[in-house]
């Protein structure tokens, strides 16, 4: 046991570290350069940190996207499009018990789908949602659940970056792992929906619904109808549409989404020198929060690796010999811990390689090898979701609260983000009793 | 002398984190030049354009013309400016996500004492040693004349560059936050916000 010391102690260090109210990203990056010199690693081996860091956040491609929706996220919301958008998806639901929760819930599910980065989706939507459901005397609790589980809910809905890294990874087919994700993301999608329903309607104290104001009606209600819903619905769409269709990477449909949130400012006569400063000041600070973090976790999980965490986590499997389900549901509950502290970029890095031939060999009853992979992805995909939804260390929740009103508290996000953790649950132990959720319809449209 | 002392931390402090977050401020505008390139690049490779402009001299890292995919590698070029320098100016604003779930009941005096303890044992170790390794990596790019495998921008070593020059600026903001809880802790002056010490107040 004595050879995890390192890697068991860095792991307190960094629990002590992030509850201390330190920034995250310096905490990582600090307990990486601390535990590496104290075990005496040649300090040459952090000559491959610059580089790391070069290649895997800065010069990443897929990187862009963050400003690019952060920035289109502000200006829609700067400029009250995305304000009146929700208002209007509102009003389809104005008669329903929770109906801005359930419109936010659409939203973020269309929004979240297009990016694919955990990170990028919940601040994009908790930008734009957030100090609507405040304003209408929403819970804060209950506001930031709805906001955190409809952001990350994206990074499953295709097209989703992380079904393709993780169909390179396992070398499974890409179009068989965005096909097996439909039917557990609309599960999900129908779970959440249902919940903010019922609770809506038995709890209206949390989601009140205010008459809609039909006072400032300006214009004629044609040019309501165009500006408020069609063209937003237009853009988000359009930013949508065109990677599913395979016309524009995520990062060219975000840049258009971003020149298409300025033009709808300029037609609603909002695109002043002061907006476009504020937007740019937030969309640079949202930035650089977010690679900081990346940038962190690179230093952390080199250091990690080197002082033998990969090894350990690796041994604590094999001691133990489980049956096919046993040895699935430990290696759930090793990424559910992992994703408190990594990204799911490193973790289908680290974790995937290494399980993806014992996952193979397990006989589930499923027909083929292959088979077992799809399905384990999307157990994984779910799984990863849940843990970067869940107290206290969900990543989800930490990019929430950086950019929530700073009334919203973390102990609030915490409170409200529970019942949705729940439903996480749900949904992934359907998937894991009823394989057919993930592996029927790519085998209905194969043949 | 107490005085003069508490008003010279708090003059260091202002000066210092204004230093450092000043580059970040005015580096958040590459955002507009970096969306006019991703679009130039939509528009350019449906027109089926690769070269755009070609001149006689050579200039630095763009060589004698602007393609494409000169202009695609411009945009991480960009976004790289905008992180390194963003990153200390996003301190100074205290926008670091950090979880208070329990640093939010904190008395001042703690508070500051997590500031000074963590920037001197995490943030400058950290710091100093991908600033120095940074430094590294940037001169053996300019040794070697690294440039794109793709016929892109030339010069890479100007763009690494950020990555010592960042974590520069970031140490220049540890060293003000430092003042600032040094002047908290020794003369208990109560800081604007109890979380994000130092920085310069909008």
């Amino acid at each position: 046991m004595s050879e995890f010391l390192l890697p068991l102690s860095m792991i307190g260090a960094l629990i002590l570290g992030i509850f201390s109210g330190y920034p995250v990203a310096i905490v990582l990056g600090g307990i990486a350069i601390l535990f590496g010199f104290a075990s005496g690693i040649p300090p040459a081996f952090f000559g491959t940190l610059p580089s790391r860091i070069f290649t895997g956040t800065l010069s990443n491609w897929l990187m862009m996207a963050v400003p690019l929706f952060v920035f289109m996220g502000i200006m829609l919301d700067r400029s009250e499009v995305a304000n009146r958008l929700l208002l209007s998806l509102e009003r389809l639901f104005a008669r329903t018990p929770g109906g801005l929760a359930l419109a936010v819930t659409l939203l973020g599910i269309i929004m979240a789908a297009s990016t694919g980065i955990v990170g990028a989706s919940v601040v994009m939507l908790g930008m734009m949602a957030m100090p609507v459901m405040l304003k209408q005397g929403y819970d804060k609790g209950f506001a930031s659940g709805v906001v955190a589980a409809s952001g990350t809910l994206g990074i499953l809905i295709p097209p989703s970056i992380m079904l393709v890294l993780i169909g390179d990874i396992l070398q499974i087919s890409v179009g068989d792992l965005f096909v097996g994700a439909f039917l557990p993301g609309l599960l999900l999608g129908v779970l959440y929906l249902g919940y903010i329903f019922l609770r809506a309607r038995f709890d209206p104290s949390c989601a009140p619904v205010k008459p809609v104001d039909l006072s400032s009606r300006d214009r004629p209600i044609f040019m309501e109808f165009l500006q408020d819903l069609f063209l937003p619905a237009l853009l988000i769409l359009g930013v949508l549409g065109s990677i599913v269709a395979g016309i524009a990477t995520p990062t060219e449909a975000a840049a258009i989404g971003a020149l298409g949130a300025m033009l709808l400012a300029m037609l609603a006569r909002k695109l002043t020198r002061e907006t476009l400063s504020v937007a740019i000041r937030e969309t640079t600070m949202t930035t650089a929060m977010i690679l900081f973090i990346g940038i962190g976790a690179t230093a952390f999980s080199l250091i990690f690796k080197r002082l033998g965490g990969e090894a350990m986590i690796e041994d604590a499997l094999f001691a133990m010999a489980l049956g096919p389900y046993g040895t699935i549901l430990l290696i759930l509950l090793i990424v559910f811990v992992l994703g408190f502290f990594l990204e799911w970029i490193e973790i289908s890095y680290i974790v995937l390689p290494m399980f993806a031939s014992t996952i193979m060999g397990l006989d589930f009853g499923l027909g083929s090898g292959e088979q077992n992979l799809i399905w384990f992805a999307i157990l994984m995909a779910v799984n990863m979701q849940t843990s970067f939804l869940t107290p206290p260390l969900g990543y989800a929740l930490f990019y929430l609260k950086g950019i929530a009103p700073p009334e919203v508290g973390i102990r609030d996000i915490y409170r409200g983000i529970v019942p949705f953790v729940l439903l996480q649950l749900t949904g992934l132990t359907l998937i894991l009793f009823f394989p057919a959720l993930a592996l029927w319809l790519p085998q209905a449209l194969g043949n | 002398m107490t005085n003069k002392v508490s008003s010279f931390l708090k003059t260091a402090g202002h000066v210092l984190t204004s230093v450092g977050a000043w580059p970040g401020r005015v580096a958040g505008w590459l955002f507009l030049p970096m969306l006019a390139a991703v679009l130039t690049v939509v528009l350019g490779s449906l027109l089926r354009m690769h070269e755009i402009i070609h001149w006689n001299v050579q200039l630095p890292m763009l060589g004698d013309s602007l393609t494409l995919t000169s202009l695609s590698e411009m945009q991480w070029h960009f976004l790289t400016v905008m992180v390194m320098l963003g990153i200390p100016y996003t301190l100074t604003k205290g926008r670091h996500v950090h979880v208070d779930v329990l640093s939010s009941a904190f008395p001042p005096r703690l508070t500051a004492t997590v500031t000074l303890v963590g920037d001197l044992i995490l943030l400058l170790p950290f710091a100093w040693v991908v600033a120095t390794y940074a430094f590294n990596f940037t001169a053996f790019a300019y040794k070697t004349g690294e440039l794109s495998n793709n016929g892109g921008l030339t010069d890479r070593w100007m763009i690494k560059a950020f990555l010592p020059m960042g974590m520069g600026f970031l140490m220049i903001v540890s060293l003000g936050r430092i003042c600032f809880a040094l002047d908290a802790l020794i003369f208990g002056t109560r800081q604007k916000e109890t979380y994000n010490l130092g920085g310069p107040h909008e």
